[in-house]
């Protein structure tokens, strides 16, 4: 009797210890980091790292019934900062002793990373439950999201487990390794962060607006296949310093990876246009003419990703 | 007898149970039983058993034989009432632990082994978006893309990328030079 007790208890111990990392749990986990990080109160000091570089920020997020104050000023380096008010970006830039002023809704930093709802994320990559540790002093669960496929690269994630707010991003290259990462080195949770706080003394620069670019443009261009995930996001006109044609850029992304496809006339890249791979870090950049135009693809991804999107592009036939 | 009683350590603690040693001391406490040791090995013993419950239990089971074949009533020791409570409490404490746990473990392991491979398994189930792509491309130009004529470009990727970089980085490229003055 005793025996089988034991027994019982022993056969259904690895069901009971892979609980947590079930597919439905993770899921529900990463929905709930995906939330936290908009809607909670938080303020603290990040420390983002690539390679021998290392850049320190204090991050302060306030959601009250005005909507979403951000706030992200550079603790390292010349003075800088970021004011995101809803879907207005200010941006102070020491060079020029300017303030940028934009206004759209994709710009999103550490710790808003993941989409919402973070659920087709599960059909793309694997998540595993990696364990438990302290990040900046809180109990945290580490969650790994590696690539079911060669189109996109890992990532871990590592999360409060009281308020499940992303504390620590490490971003992986296709070899698994670490290459990048975002982490909190203190934080505090859940008190909002006073609106003194979200005040500047940018008042008397130079401010630059930037109109919105995203309007509807009908554009003709047509990506033949996409690897499996990706979707248009958005595409813009973007006019830049030194060139005279707009320049298109369709952005398409699988909830985390994100690729840019610019499109611009050839007329404009000189006699001899670029065509090739290369990469810069984490980032490839795969360039080809196509008919009378010059496609750049980039985006932190492998190259396999970008070959595949721009040479399925094409331009259907103005009539 | 009885102050040594007194300062046994407890039944049934799991810590030293099979150690080594067990055997020789059992050797040892049958011979002070006999009384065969010195006074010198007769201390040494003493610490043993304070340390070792099985070697505690080896003094307690041989006196407790002793006075049974000596037909002492077993109600009246102390050490025998004790004994009886704790067999009753720990009644597994005086079997041989050592053959049931290897007949116990190793099926148990079997099994274990059998359900996580079989849960491995399930849970490694080709899911059917498992692409290898094939880079059929050309050997590529790599000099002849000069990143930094890119550089607005990716400053406007970036602005896409969640999480791609630091907000700080590069965010001069997006300012257009002098606009509209």
């Amino acid at each position: 009797m005793r025996v089988w007790l034991i027994w019982s208890m022993l056969v259904s111990l690895p069901v009971w210890a892979a609980g947590p990392d079930t597919a439905p749990d993770l899921d529900h986990w990463l929905n709930q980091v995906a939330l936290a990080a908009q809607r909670l109160n938080y303020d603290g000091t990040v420390i983002y790292q690539y390679n021998d570089d290392i850049e320190i920020s204090h991050i302060a997020h306030r959601l009250d019934r005005n909507g979403e104050l951000i706030r992200q000023d550079a603790l390292s380096g010349l003075p800088h900062s970021y004011l995101r008010l809803n879907d207005g970006v200010y941006c102070y830039i020491p060079q020029g002793n300017l303030v940028k002023v934009e206004r759209h809704q994709h710009h999103q930093f550490f710790p808003e990373i993941l989409p919402i709802p973070a659920t087709p994320l599960d059909t793309l990559y694997i998540l595993k439950a990696i364990g438990r540790s302290q990040v900046a002093d809180r109990d945290s669960t580490g969650v790994s999201l590696t690539p079911r496929d060669a189109y996109r690269y890992g990532y871990v994630l590592w999360a409060d487990n009281e308020t499940r707010l992303l504390l620590k991003l490490i971003k992986l290259d296709g070899h698994q390794q670490p290459v990048e990462q975002f982490v909190f080195t203190q934080i505090n949770i859940g008190t909002a962060p006073k609106r003194e706080q979200f005040q500047t003394n940018l008042a008397d620069k130079k401010t630059v607006p930037i109109p919105s670019r995203e309007s509807d443009i009908s554009s003709d261009w047509h990506v033949g296949s996409l690897p499996p995930g990706f979707h248009k996001m958005t595409q813009t006109l973007l006019e830049l310093p030194n060139k005279p044609h707009k320049v298109l850029h369709l952005v398409y992304t699988d909830g985390l990876a994100t690729v840019s496809l610019f499109i611009e006339p050839l007329e404009q890249l000189g006699k001899h246009p670029p065509h090739g791979l290369s990469s810069h870090g984490m980032m490839s950049i795969y360039a080809r003419p196509l008919g009378d135009y010059q496609v750049t693809a980039l985006g932190e991804v492998p190259p396999a990703t970008l070959i595949m999107i721009a040479d399925s592009l094409s331009q259907t036939e103005r009539k | 007898m009885h102050t040594i009683t007194a300062q046994l350590p407890a039944l049934g603690d799991p810590a030293d149970t099979g150690s080594a040693t067990g055997i020789n001391l059992s050797e040892s406490v049958s011979a002070a039983m006999d009384g065969e040791l010195d006074h010198a090995a007769l201390r040494e013993l003493i610490l043993s058993c304070r340390s070792n419950s099985v070697a505690a239990v080896d003094w307690q089971t041989y006196h407790v034989i002793g006075d049974t074949l000596r037909q002492l009533p077993l109600n009246s020791s102390q050490l025998s009432e004790k004994i009886r409570r704790m067999v009753q409490e720990e009644p597994t404490i005086l079997a041989p632990q050592r053959k049931n746990i290897s007949r116990l473990f190793m099926p148990i392991a079997a099994s274990v082994a059998a359900i996580c491979l079989v849960s491995w398994s399930a849970l490694n189930i080709p899911t059917g978006v498992t692409h290898t792509p094939v880079v059929t491309a050309a050997p590529m130009e790599m000099a002849k893309i000069d990143q930094t004529k890119l550089d607005n470009f990716i400053a406007a990727h970036r602005d896409f990328s969640p999480g791609a970089s630091s907000p700080f980085r590069d965010a001069s490229f997006q300012v257009p030079a002098e606009p509209a003055r």
